[in-house]
């Protein structure tokens, strides 16, 4: 057995310091004594542990959380929730600027398609383009 | 008491588990959920006695998969005239003119991985009763069919709409 390789490297000061006490901590894994027991409970806490889990699922879920529904004050024209808009647009994750379609809900863009009229992409997207909605 | 053999555990606890698991799936039921809105807004007064369309406000529901609470400016469309004494139609304008939204409370709620679109029922021709029960006589909106899956098959079996695993979830 060849000695122990002296330290290099320390946590802390009291690391450092090396009391009694610090080299008795570092002999643990844990700090905490673990808590996981050691026996395979009884039937009866099992039975125990069964009904009250039912029972506090059951109370958990008595009801759906409350939602709000809040409406437009002015409802803006072209906007109709659950529907997508689509505005024509100028790609610009690169100097080629492909025409794109852009759809949105309500108000967020959520997708860029290439445009298909557009005589620089003829429809295509490429990769860049289609994650440059993330950019916007 | 005499402690119970295992053999006697069994079917109690399989008749504790079944019953427990159907109430457990009944309590997704929000059948008679009617929360106290923010102002008391009666459908029976609007729809039943005043016999507004439901589309008027909720028009929507034949342009989209949602019908939508209308805009606040659908009831000022009425009540910049209509019953401004009360202090309920107070204070719907003063959210308006603050530009606050009415924090209603939602009643009827599909899960998100239902696709359901209110504007193909309209388009069918279907009245809103069908699936949101006789409205015009509620003083406080309450939901009153289920609205899970079985409501829903039933009726397109009925009317001979698909039936489809992706018609739906999608």
């Amino acid at each position: 057995m060849t000695e122990p390789m002296p330290h290099k490297h320390w946590q802390t000061l009291t690391d450092l310091r090396d009391t009694p006490e610090v080299r008795a901590l570092r002999e643990r894994e844990f700090l905490t004594p673990s808590e996981e027991p050691t026996e395979i409970p009884s039937r009866r806490d099992f039975l125990k542990f069964l009904g009250a889990g039912a029972a506090f699922a059951a109370a958990g879920c008595a009801r759906k959380p409350v939602e709000k529904i809040l409406p437009y004050i002015r409802t803006p024209e072209e906007s109709i929730p659950g529907k997508a808009v689509w505005y024509a647009s100028t790609c610009g994750a690169c100097p080629a600027s492909c025409g794109i379609l852009v759809k949105t809900r309500e108000g967020r863009p959520i997708k860029l398609e290439g445009m298909k009229e557009h005589p620089l992409n003829r429809g295509g997207l490429c990769a860049r383009g289609q994650a440059s909605v993330l950019n916007l | 008491m005499s402690a119970l053999k295992p053999k006697q555990i069994i079917p109690i606890a399989l008749a504790l588990l079944v019953l427990g698991g159907w109430a457990f799936f009944d309590s997704f039921s929000n059948v008679g959920y009617g929360p106290t809105q923010p102002v008391p807004f009666s459908h029976k007064l609007h729809a039943g006695v005043n016999k507004i369309p439901c589309l008027y406000c909720h028009s929507n529901a034949e342009r989209s998969r949602h019908a939508t609470v209308p805009g606040m400016g659908v009831c000022m469309n009425c009540h910049t005239v209509v019953k401004t004494d009360s202090p309920y139609i107070q204070k719907v304008t003063q959210y308006y003119n603050a530009d606050k939204p009415m924090p209603w409370i939602r009643v009827h709620r599909e899960p998100d991985y239902v696709y359901f679109s209110h504007q193909w029922h309209i388009a069918r021709g279907f009245p809103c009763q069908k699936c949101h029960g006789e409205v015009q006589n509620m003083d406080v909106i309450q939901q009153s069919k289920d609205l899970k899956m079985g409501f829903c098959i039933s009726c397109h079996r009925q009317n001979k709409a698909p039936t489809d695993c992706n018609t739906c979830h999608i």
